[in-house]
């Protein structure tokens, strides 16, 4: 066992730390090496699980805490893909925008519930693919919490924890998503 | 992976190989051939005096760590001993003016690398890598993955086949008429090398923080931190006995980048562009390490309120801490800036290492006081490691530490930017905990302290159950 997988082992930990502050809305399902499933039929979507995307350092790893989730919805005619990006001055206020070339952006946009929680979660990344095979919505979301940071040199390892507001705010964007989808 | 808890799986080659697994860098890489330029080959000696008091400093982390196994390190070791402004000069003193000195003279190091290989002078090429970096980092790309250990690898295991090949004469270019004397200056002068030697093994207290997965870590850590410093020490000792029956003591202690001049000594234009290679990648990854992770630390830092609001800004197109990547920026031009002023010859190199070191050694005597006041506080509280022949690695690592620290003061220079950099980092922290209504020297409850891991990090039921009815 080399020292990667020890810093492995850390970040796997800190995975199931983060994603079972989440209990007080579902339960874990499945645990694997990076990747942790929650009982998504308790929040009413198809699936939901946890994984961290791994950047490999010299001195050092970056491990970015990443939900995954799977809304089923048969209605939408076309593949298409929808992302989250914020608009804005430097230091000023940051807007959030979906931007897509078909008209749910704009129905996404015009929701004051997504809008209020992406402006008050730090989203690096927020991706909603629509794929026609399998009849649903992929949802990538990367929020600013749960990132497991380890360095060498100087020796620091950090991870932050959701708050409880972050948690609620989670599941509820979630839940809103499928709302839109299926409206 | 059924149960993802932190158990005692860990053996003792598992805490080796963190012990060892990348005690290297381009700064490491200097001290070693410029320690050797200097001491000629008691250097080895001086290398193992200061081998054995990283240990008793590295003991010390391992029963803080196991102790309280926060992500704060030192930081939250202090709360409970001395109070905050103890434990936020601990921090900034151990990790920020180590990331600032050591990713400006890694780039330095790095760039004198590329100048020898290609004649393009070295700050050029800082520059478009210090661009280079900052863009991809701001814009959020990543890349450099998968490097890291074939980077570490390659380094050590080219460092004791160089040092092998230098020493069987196989391959080589001519060895030097008359063999270098062992001793060159006095052992006095030696001693006074102590200081920066232990830079040889810095990363090596990485193990401290696995203490509570490590099997029976009171014969474990140890035991893996002396022989995983051994191993270093003995790559070290192939390097610099082979190195030096090659090159001349003063153009090895005159150099910039004595481990690629040395290695080009010794094998010609293949072991220049061997090591100058490694060189090169080592500074850009590392600078590339320290933009990538500090400002994500500092960002949730300061959603957690323990840094200014301004370090968890993210900029709304890229999504990326740009306070924080450019704090880091800055903190390497700071060394970048003033080495161009000097004009980056070894005594600046060097000068910014023994900077470094200084406020690095200041950390360690915190830690080490730690365990002494918690011992004393705290002695019935959970503690997975616990320091064997306490408290004589204590006093032995807080003694050699100060020693360490006045031979590097004895340098004015060292002990100018050091004093600077020390009223800086007090001055910002009191103004911080001033600022925000918070006591200087209060020691805060370890259950407090306990109760802040777990809202933010890990940490297990049994150490708040067993804390409060530790006192």
């Amino acid at each position: 066992m080399g020292i990667y997988s020890i810093i492995d082992n850390r970040a796997w930990n800190s995975l199931k730390l983060v994603t079972d502050q989440f209990n007080a809305f579902t339960t874990v399902t499945r645990t694997d090496i990076n990747r942790i499933e929650l009982d998504a039929e308790k929040i009413g979507i198809k699936t939901m699980y946890s994984s961290y995307k791994v950047m490999n350092k010299w001195m050092g790893r970056v491990y970015i805490f990443k939900w995954h989730c799977f809304i089923e919805d048969s209605a939408s005619p076309h593949n298409q893909t929808i992302k989250l990006q914020y608009r804005g001055k430097l230091f000023g206020e940051k807007i959030p925008e979906f931007t897509s070339k078909h008209e749910l952006a704009t129905k996404l946009n015009k929701d004051a519930e997504i809008m209020k929680i992406c402006k008050a979660i730090d989203f690096e990344k927020l991706e909603l693919s629509y794929s026609k095979r399998d009849n649903g919505w992929n949802i990538e979301i990367w929020p600013n919490y749960g990132d497991f940071i380890w360095m060498l040199i100087p020796p620091v390892r950090y991870f932050r924890k959701p708050n409880d507001v972050e948690i609620q705010q989670t599941i509820q964007l979630v839940q809103r998503f499928r709302d839109v989808f299926t409206s | 992976m059924g149960d993802l808890k932190l158990n005692r799986t860990l053996g003792f080659w598992a805490a080796y190989s963190a012990s060892v697994g990348l005690v290297v860098s381009g700064t490491a890489m200097v001290v070693l051939g410029n320690g050797y330029g200097i001491g000629g080959p008691a250097f080895s000696i001086i290398a193992l005096i200061s081998l054995f008091i990283i240990l008793s400093v590295a003991l010390s982390y391992s029963e803080m760590a196991a102790m309280i196994p926060g992500a704060g390190m030192v930081g939250e070791y202090t709360l409970p001993a001395l109070g905050k402004l103890p434990a936020i000069f601990a921090v900034l003193a151990g990790y920020i003016v180590l990331v600032g000195t050591d990713g400006g003279t890694n780039m330095i190091v790095g760039g004198q690398s590329f100048e020898t290989l290609t004649g393009v002078p070295w700050y050029i090429a800082v520059i478009v890598i210090l661009i280079f970096l900052s863009a991809i980092n701001l814009l959020g790309v990543s890349v450099f993955g998968k490097v890291q250990s074939v980077l570490a690898i390659s380094m050590m295991a080219l460092l004791g086949i160089v040092g092998l090949l230098g020493l069987l004469g196989i391959g080589t270019q001519e060895q030097l008429a008359t063999a270098p004397p062992f001793s060159p200056i006095t052992w006095k002068e030696q001693m006074g090398t102590l200081g920066i030697a232990i830079w040889l093994y810095i990363g090596m207290e990485f193990v401290a923080p696995l203490a509570e997965e490590i099997k029976n870590p009171g014969r474990n850590i140890p035991l893996a931190m002396l022989f995983g410093c051994f191993t270093i020490w003995l790559v070290d000792l192939l390097f610099g006995l082979g190195v030096t029956k090659y090159i001349a003591l003063d153009e090895l202690a005159a150099s910039t980048i004595p481990h690629v001049d040395g290695a080009a000594a010794m094998l010609g234009n293949t072991g220049l562009v061997l090591m100058g290679i490694v060189s090169i990648i080592a500074a850009i990854t590392t600078c590339d390490t320290y933009l990538a992770a500090v400002p994500r630390m500092l960002y949730g830092l300061a959603k957690e309120g323990l840094l200014p609001k301004a370090f968890a800004y993210l900029h709304p197109k890229t999504r990326t801490p740009w306070v924080g990547i450019f704090t880091v920026i800055g903190l390497t031009m700071i060394v970048l800036v003033y080495a161009f002023a000097n004009n980056a010859n070894i005594d600046f190199v060097t000068t910014m290492i023994s900077v470094a070191c200084s406020t690095w050694l200041m950390s360690y005597i915190i830690t080490q006081v730690d365990v002494l006041i918690l011992r004393k506080k705290y002695p019935n509280a959970h503690r997975p490691f616990k320091t064997p022949l306490y408290p004589l690695p204590q006093i032995v690592g807080i003694v050699a530490c100060v020693y360490m620290i006045y031979t590097l003061y004895v340098d004015f220079t060292v002990l100018k930017i050091s004093a600077i950099v020390i009223a800086i980092l007090i001055a910002l922290s009191i103004a911080y905990l001033k600022g925000t209504g918070q006591k200087l020297f209060q020691p805060v409850p370890l259950e407090k302290v306990f109760e802040g891991i777990q809202k933010r990090s890990e940490l297990d039921e049994a150490y708040t159950s067993e804390s409060t009815n530790s006192k």
